[in-house]
């Protein structure tokens, strides 16, 4: 089957195009493949684009132009390079589907593996005009000297001269190839690709993980390559691809519509040089220069007084001098970039904000508040073309994503600015595209994330997803039960959703997920520097392929220091983002990287170490700690090494075998909704009685000035020491249990 | 003292303060003590600008560094091939010039919102745009370097501080990292010496152990200047 993908929506008003596509999708032998329709980057001079390209397994490429509707009565006169259309002269279409031919054909012979293929006319462009609403003899008859030894498809419907099949059928990783290409996200794919093998150490499977093709399946296909003409949301776990993503459709934007004003905005500082990379990858792909900057803006959504962003180029804009960060802090101590939207919203009921953008893509637009969306909505010309990539589940506590109508507000007669509801834009371009497949973590990995983020396995879960649609959207099937308080519920995550291929290729020893339960610390710590000297000795990992995320947000300075010191007596260079390095300290080459949840969250590493794991059932963080559990794991491209002490350690150690144990499902008793919602609340008292008994403990050691009091206490009162004592004995008996 | 002992020094006393020391660097190789990616031929200006040190971080050219200030510690010496016989040191000391985080933040872009020293010194850096925005910072440097001993004014052990441009102050032997980096946080992190080493009268917790840190020293550079003009006195086992 060839899948269709609408680039634009001026396919809806394409007539010509429209009457070719029915044709080949009818009368085309059966195949896998692509047919774009004004693919985004093959263009030839002077920016026209052939208005379809097919790509298939068995056949010849095919570019095929197909000029705007046309009656022979409108041909005046044809040269060999100009045409007379209506009285103006026009490019011959015959010479652009040329032109088109031979870019497609210079794409493929700069891959190496194509090469061969396209020297030896093994894999050569079949290119074509097509004139569906002229009869070929009609044609000839009005221009009987016009001689073309090229392909035209004809109002008599035959399509045969298309049809041309390959000598030989591609091997998988041409064809992967020739997808990378088209697609444009080969400039991702390191050296040429490689075709995987097995492999006993981890370092290798590694490099080879490093190397796979990039390929897009087709929820991003239709993310990257198609231009909305309106709103657009893109949802995605971590490691669908969302930043990737984005920077490819900025790129092609730009590319396609080169005088358009483009924004480009993000929450992350350190994703600055990253963005700014992608998009200039992806635009250098089928352009000799760079991208111009002045049309497309890559700004953070704060800014600085020397560093443009979206908040200060407005204050700018309304001639209102910016927030500081103190004054920021001080107006909303949680949120300081809320006060600041809210600043220039303010500002615009007396000085409105004028529309600076045609196109604005948002990247981490979870990370924004509702007033920053309003901000965009201001700066955007009609019709509003935002595309917003939001991660549903960058925090487990905010399952429920807020809506369009929420986020960009209402008009003053209450209607919404922004809606993804209704019909798809026109060529069936989505409103609303869900990305299910998460590229960074391995399937079980990923899970293992969720179960544990959710506490499904725990003693009582700390959220749930509520309906269908929401685990739908994470990439899982409902396969039993309602999602009904008390009932048994069954959900998979089908394998194709978590295609990371690492447990393919490694074959060592090395369980993807390994646990580890210790008696103390400082044994914990010894074995992470043992086993990381082991990974980077032995199996060749480089140590910047590592990271070590400590779940104790309060102890971090306490392990991670020592833990650096040990890794130094096995000359293991750390860092430590963010405490003793730069936030965006992560895979420094040459160095292991030692991290809180918190520093770890946008990054990834292919081997990832979390200790202090106990805390996941510590009594009065429990729940932030599920979180940041899950952000940990989630951060790994392969290999997750889980370790803990006491108790906490061995409950956690058991909840994981039994989620390991139900792969790839989930089987649980749907829990009460209202104990969920009530969760929070609890938090909140068990903070409380944990102060007012540490302050109370303190109370007891500050007053007690020497122990004799004590004596004098056990004399007049035995029982509130005995109290005292029995206190402490069950609670020692709990932490040696 | 020989290349192992100065090693094991090093290596103990990061143990002992690993509180505030970070992001070890240290190796012994080649009949050295270094860092890696120390470049050799570098030679520190005398006016020593909050800059310099920012670069210094960035190109990694340091041993350790203080957790409280992002200021960083140099340390190296270099032996005969035999390992025993002590012939080149230098040991320094380069303050961030960081007292208050407030200071920063309110010069730092709203971007900035996670406020460490770590955070916003390099973009602190990347604001200045002069002499005014980058100041001085204080900075003590040790050289051992019997060559090129030459008068009283060059002794072959001395001691540099910040903006005293010819000043070398002789010290009577060399301090093994154990007394300098003991002797930089005495100096410079009174409070964290105080917290480790001090009771609340101010008196030391255990004398016994502060002492132990002179067991092993290098040995006393055996000069008649010590007869002639005041000099640093580095302590050693009685």
């Amino acid at each position: 089957m060839i899948d269709f993908i609408i680039t634009v929506s001026e396919y809806e008003r394409d007539e010509p195009t429209k009457v070719v596509w029915t044709w080949i999708n009818e009368k085309f032998p059966d195949t896998e493949g692509i047919c774009f329709y004004k693919h985004p980057n093959l263009t030839a001079p002077p920016g026209i684009r052939p208005e379809l390209t097919i790509i298939t397994k068995n056949f010849q490429p095919i570019v095929l132009l197909c000029p705007p509707p046309m009656t022979l009565e409108d041909i005046t006169s044809i040269c060999d390079e100009e045409w007379i259309v209506e009285g103006n002269p026009r490019d011959s279409p015959f010479k652009q589907a040329e032109d088109f031919a031979v870019a497609l054909n210079y794409k493929f012979e700069k891959d190496r593996t194509l090469r061969d293929l396209v020297k030896k006319g093994q894999y050569t462009p079949v290119y074509a005009v097509a004139f569906p609403f002229i009869s070929k003899i009609d044609f000839i008859h009005k221009f009987p000297n016009v001689v073309t030894d090229q392909i035209v498809i004809w109002a008599d419907e035959d399509i045969s001269h298309l049809v041309r099949p390959l000598s030989s059928p591609l091997s998988e990783n041409e064809w992967n190839h020739i997808l990378s290409i088209t697609q444009g996200i080969s400039p991702l794919t390191n050296g040429s690709g490689v075709i995987p093998k097995e492999t006993p150490t981890l370092g290798e499977a590694i490099r080879y993980l490093d190397r796979y093709i990039a390929l897009l399946d087709k929820q991003q296909e239709k993310a990257a390559l198609q231009i909305a003409p309106g709103p657009q949301r893109i949802r995605g776990l971590a490691g669908t691809g969302k930043t990737v993503i984005l920077a490819m459709k900025a790129a092609f934007i730009h590319h396609r519509y080169p005088d358009k004003k483009i924004l480009f905005t993000f929450n992350t500082q350190s994703l600055y040089n990253q963005i700014h990379k992608l998009i200039t990858l992806f635009y250098k792909a089928n352009s000799e220069s760079d991208p111009d900057w002045n049309f497309l803006h890559v700004r953070h959504a704060w800014g600085g007084q020397n560093k443009a962003g979206v908040y200060f180029d407005t204050c700018s804009q309304l001639g209102i001098e910016p927030f500081r960060l103190p004054t920021a802090k001080f107006l909303n101590k949680n949120d300081p970039f809320r006060a600041c939207c809210q600043h220039v919203l303010n500002a615009n009921l007396t000085n409105p904000i004028l529309p600076q953008y045609d196109y604005i893509l948002m990247d981490e637009a979870q990370d924004f508040p509702a007033e920053f969306y309003r901000v965009l909505y201001l700066l955007s010309e009609e019709p509003h073309q935002i595309y917003w990539a939001y991660d549903d589940l960058q925090s487990l506590f905010a399952v429920e994503v807020p809506t369009p109508e929420e986020l960009f507000g209402k008009d003053e007669l209450g209607k919404p600015l922004v809606t993804l509801d209704g019909e798809p834009y026109g060529g069936s371009i989505e409103k609303d595209i869900i990305l299910y497949r998460s590229y960074r973590c391995p399937h079980e990995v990923l899970m293992l994330a969720h179960a544990l983020g959710l506490g499904l396995y725990a003693d009582r879960c700390v959220q749930m997803l509520t309906n269908k649609g929401s685990w739908e959207a994470l990439g899982y099937i409902v396969e039993e039960g309602e999602l009904e308080k008390g009932n048994k519920i069954v959900i998979r995550r089908p394998e194709e959703y978590s295609p990371n291929p690492i447990t393919s290729l490694y074959k060592g020893k090395q369980d993807v997920i390994q646990v580890e339960i210790f008696d103390d610390h400082e044994s914990e710590l010894n074995w992470i520097a043992e086993s990381i000297y082991f990974d980077i000795n032995t199996e060749n990992v480089l140590p910047e392929h590592i990271i070590v995320i400590c779940l104790d947000a309060v102890k971090m300075r306490r392990y991670l220091l020592p833990l650096q010191k040990k890794l130094m007596d096995f000359e293991i260079l750390s860092s430590i983002p963010g405490v003793t390095d730069s936030s965006s300290a992560f895979g420094e080459p040459g160095r292991v990287t030692l991290s809180t949840v918190f520093r770890a969250k946008g990054n990834e590493s292919y081997v990832v170490y979390i200790f202090s794991f106990e805390m996941v059932y510590d009594y009065v963080e429990a729940l932030q700690n599920r979180n940041r559990a899950f952000t940990a794991i989630s951060r790994s491209k392969a290999w997750v090494r889980i370790s803990g002490v006491g108790p906490g350690m061995k409950k956690a150690k058991e909840e994981i075998e039994k989620i390991r144990y139900d792969k790839p499902r989930f089987k649980f008793i749907f829990p009460d909704p209202e104990t969920i919602r009530n969760l929070s609340a609890e938090t909140d008292v068990r903070r409380r009685e944990y102060k007012k008994v540490r302050d109370s403990f303190k109370k007891i050691f500050e007053s007690v000035k020497n122990v004799e009091i004590i004596d004098a206490l056990r004399d007049k009162d035995p029982e509130l020491i005995k109290q005292m004592e029995r206190l402490i004995s069950e609670a020692n008996k709990r932490e040696v249990k | 003292m020989r290349l192992s002992d100065t090693f094991h020094s090093m290596r103990s006393t990061h143990d002992d303060w690993n509180e505030i020391l970070t992001n070890p660097s240290y190796f012994s190789k080649n009949h050295r003590i270094s860092w890696y990616g120390r470049e050799e031929k570098h030679r520190s200006p005398v006016l020593v600008r909050r800059s310099y040190v920012a670069d210094q971080i960035k190109k990694c050219q340091y041993t350790l560094k203080i957790l409280n200030d992002d200021s960083i510690i140099q340390i190296y010496y270099e032996y005969e091939r035999d390992d025993s016989t002590l012939i080149f040191a230098k040991l320094s000391y380069f303050n961030s010039g960081i007292a208050d985080i407030s200071e920063l933040e309110e010069s730092i872009d709203l971007s900035e919102t996670s406020a460490s020293v770590v955070e916003l010194l390099p973009k602190f850096i990347e604001n200045i745009t002069s002499d005014v925005d980058d100041p001085l910072v204080p900075w003590i440097r040790i050289d051992y370097d019997p060559k090129a001993s030459t008068s009283p004014l060059h002794h072959a052990c001395h001691m540099h501080i910040g903006l005293f441009q010819h000043a070398r102050i002789p010290l009577s032997r060399v301090p093994t990292p154990r007394q300098f980096i003991e002797f930089i946080i005495t100096l410079c992190y009174p409070e964290d010496y105080r917290m480790k080493r001090l009771d609340s009268d101010g008196k030391p917790l255990d004398i016994k152990k502060i002492c132990s840190f002179n067991d092993d020293t290098f040995e006393k550079i055996e000069n008649v200047l010590y007869d002639i003009i005041p000099h640093f006195h580095i302590p050693t086992k009685k």
